[in-house]
């Protein structure tokens, strides 16, 4: 095997890979053995140095041949539900804005026309809240959530603090800014 | 991170494959956190099994608001506890679970489980695995510190580094490499 | 120089014939702001963007020149911010934290916006629109139009009696509505009691977490000075500057505020410290788009109510030009 294969089995463990390289590597993982062998001992190796040590044994142990057998029974999950999870799922590829810029544009066009009858009809005091969120479109969590769309709660609350410096100094809407601060996270 | 939440998304679009992977990441930790509760090395195995295979039926409902292992982890614990409580042998401790999974794993009160003999072979890889890293080339020994001590990615170890990405990768992986060599020969297998 | 020199020309060539018009836009909304700061108030306002729907209570008092102000939200978990002259305390019972922040010595409010707003005016049509009811009082409409996808575009009700700002709308792109801020009742010119500024959870049990103004030697300020964005959209300029210190963990944050006049983008440096994970990429927040990277082993976010597209390429252009860098 050429070594670059190696090093993109390392790149793996330390899930460094994104897009084509991250493909090819799972395909390696997935179809050749001793790519597969070098992972676990790599894994291994870093899991010792983080003081994962009771499960050490002569060689990496594994449980994937077990579990998958054991797993063979299984439904693998439909497409169908990959939408429904995508939409809680609160991830960012580095190309995130760009996939969400579109889809938020979508989604928010939907958003729009629905809040906008309702504006008409009775006016934005008397809206029934929960006829709008029925009529949204799951996709639109991603896109229109009031959460940081960021995995980890240490930087949710990083962006957080920095939400809050920052409002000192929007402009325009000044005086409802902190709306943002005390609304966040609250969606349901 | 990102690689896990697109494991994560791989199985949950019914790539069976992609657990897999998840597998192979999070076994050695698994077993470690579950031998805190099970001393008996096969049934711990057991254990492990059973808390994948709960989690692979619980993944539709992962939100991805806690880190993959997060939530892997309180299954893990979760299903050791259970495991004690059907054997109608008391959980050690009670409550682990509301702890932070990335404080915990080297809580003292779990060393003493430990076997003598894994200990005897797990100092001598420790020490295998430290010694290869003191051999290595200035470079190539901070590009592994930062990323297996400091928790860096390659991005930030190039910033720090002040060298590219493609760079960093290499030095890592030369490092694994040389590891490697070590702690074959500690396990007493050919190079 | 050219710069202001090119827009001093686009100025005086496309806006002569609406000047007037304009001129009269840019004073009510001068004398919104100034009604912001100056009135007492108490209202309840509804927030709106996406699938968030919160009502809001709001306080405002200025007694003398001090200003206070309190916001709690009435929909869920009750979070609280308490403004006063010199700090901003966010209270989540959720989360069992309380989050102080200092604010910048002696600036009162922020909003030295009447000052900033004039040197929008390159960068936006302001239209003075129809009269509106809201909130049981008639309200002056104005329309404000980017004239490029780099900010976003605003329409505002003003009461016509107060000049006070009772709905405010965030246009997108594509004249989708972002976000709405909306007073479904309110009253102006009362009494504000002590008792209704002060935060109605107690702090006990409570994790208390402060940020507080760094101490600016003359060595950081050089340092500071180090860090530069390469790239703004025309009429942005740096308007604001402060470092700030988080006690409860030492991380020393720069903060670098670059406005138009009208909206407004942050930059915050912090410096990287082992175990911190941080994001790259955007992110968002109802309207509030971020940009995070790490440049020169520091975190570099940008935070503002702009298009992702602009705190995507500020992200991309901040640099650290000091000593260190190569």
């Amino acid at each position: 095997m050429a070594i670059n294969h190696l090093e993109l089995v390392s790149a793996l463990v330390d899930g460094q890979l994104t897009g084509s390289e991250l493909e090819q590597a799972l395909e390696l993982i997935n179809n050749d053995s001793s790519a597969r062998e070098a992972f676990m001992r790599y894994q291994q190796a870093s899991d010792i140095l983080h003081g994962y040590t009771r499960s050490i044994n002569q060689r990496p142990l594994d449980l994937t041949f077990r579990i998958s057998t054991a797993l063979d029974n299984e439904p693998a999950y439909t497409i169908a539900t990959e939408t429904k999870s995508t939409a809680k799922l609160f991830r960012f590829p580095d190309n995130f804005w760009k996939q969400a810029t579109g889809l938020a544009m979508a989604a928010s066009v939907g958003a729009l026309a629905v809040v906008g009858v309702v504006q008409q009809q009775s006016g934005f005091d008397n809206m029934p809240v929960a006829s709008v969120v029925a009529n949204e479109a799951p996709a639109t969590m991603i896109s229109q959530s009031n959460r940081w769309t960021v995995a980890e709660p240490e930087v949710e609350d990083r962006l957080n603090n920095y939400l809050v410096d920052h409002n000192e100094y929007v402009g325009t809407s000044g005086m409802f800014s902190y709306g943002r601060v005390v609304s966040y996270g609250t969606e349901r | 991170m990102n690689v896990d939440q697109e494991l994560v998304q791989r199985v949950q679009a019914g790539d069976k494959k992609a657990f897999d992977l998840l597998i192979m990441k999070y076994q050695q930790r698994i077993i470690h956190v579950i031998t805190g509760f099970v001393h008996d090395p096969v049934e711990a195995m057991d254990v492990a099994q059973e808390a994948f295979i709960k989690a692979y039926r619980a993944l539709p409902n992962f939100r991805g608001d806690s880190a993959f292992y997060t939530w892997l982890y309180r299954i893990a614990i979760n299903t050791s506890k259970n495991h004690l409580t059907a054997s109608s042998r008391r959980p050690p401790m009670s409550d682990v679970d509301a702890m932070d999974a990335t404080n915990y794993y080297d809580a003292p009160e779990l060393k003493e489980f430990e076997t003598p003999e894994n200990s005897l072979m797990c100092v001598e890889l420790e020490e295998a695995i430290q010694q290869a890293i003191e051999d290595l080339p200035e470079d190539t020994a901070t590009a592994i510190k930062l990323r297996e001590f400091e928790g860096m990615s390659y991005e930030e170890i190039a910033e720090a580094m002040d060298c590219p990405i493609g760079t960093v990768r290499s030095r890592i992986f030369r490092a694994r490499e040389a590891i490697d060599k070590q702690v074959k020969s500690v396990m007493g297998e050919e190079e | 120089m050219r710069q202001v020199f090119r827009f001093c020309v686009a100025l005086l060539v496309l806006f002569i014939p609406t000047v007037q018009a304009e001129s009269a836009s840019i004073e009510l909304l001068e004398r919104m702001s100034q009604a912001a700061k100056q009135l007492n108030y108490e209202g309840v306002f509804a927030y709106q963007s996406g699938k968030t729907f919160q009502s809001v209570r709001i306080y405002h008092r200025n007694n003398d020149g001090t200003e206070s102000e309190r916001l709690i939200s009435l929909n869920g978990a009750a979070r609280e911010v308490i403004r006063s002259n010199d700090t901003v305390t966010c209270i989540n019972p959720d989360g069992k934290q309380i989050n102080v922040s200092q604010r910048p010595l002696g600036r009162g409010f922020p909003s030295d916006l009447p000052r900033r707003l004039r040197s929008a005016t390159p960068f936006y049509e302001l239209t003075l629109e129809g009269e509106d009811r809201i909130a049981g009082k008639l309200t002056q409409r104005l329309e404000i139009k980017p004239v490029d996808s780099y900010r976003y575009g605003y329409r505002l009700w003003m009461d016509k009696e107060t000049d006070l700002l009772l709905k405010s709308e965030l246009i997108g792109e594509n004249k989708e509505v972002l976000e709405t801020f909306e007073f479904t009742d309110i009253e102006t010119g009362i009494e504000i009691p002590d008792a209704s500024l002060k935060a109605q959870m107690s702090g006990n049990e409570m994790v208390w977490h402060r940020t507080e103004p760094g101490e600016m030697t003359t060595q950081d300020l050089v340092a500071f000075s180090n860090w530069q964005a390469k790239w703004l959209p025309d009429g942005f300029t740096l308007v604001a500057h402060q470092n700030r210190l988080r006690a409860n963990n030492g991380a020393h944050i720069e903060q670098r505020v670059y406005s138009d006049g009208l909206s407004s983008v942050s930059v915050f440096i912090e410096k990287m410290r082992a175990q911190h994970n941080h994001f790259h990429g955007g992110s968002h927040m109802g309207a509030v788009n971020a940009f995070g990277s790490v440049i020169h082993a520091h975190f570099v976010t940008v935070v503002g109510e702009v298009p992702a597209v602009t705190v995507e390429k500020i992200g991309a252009a901040i640099e650290y030009a000091g000593p260190e860098s190569r």
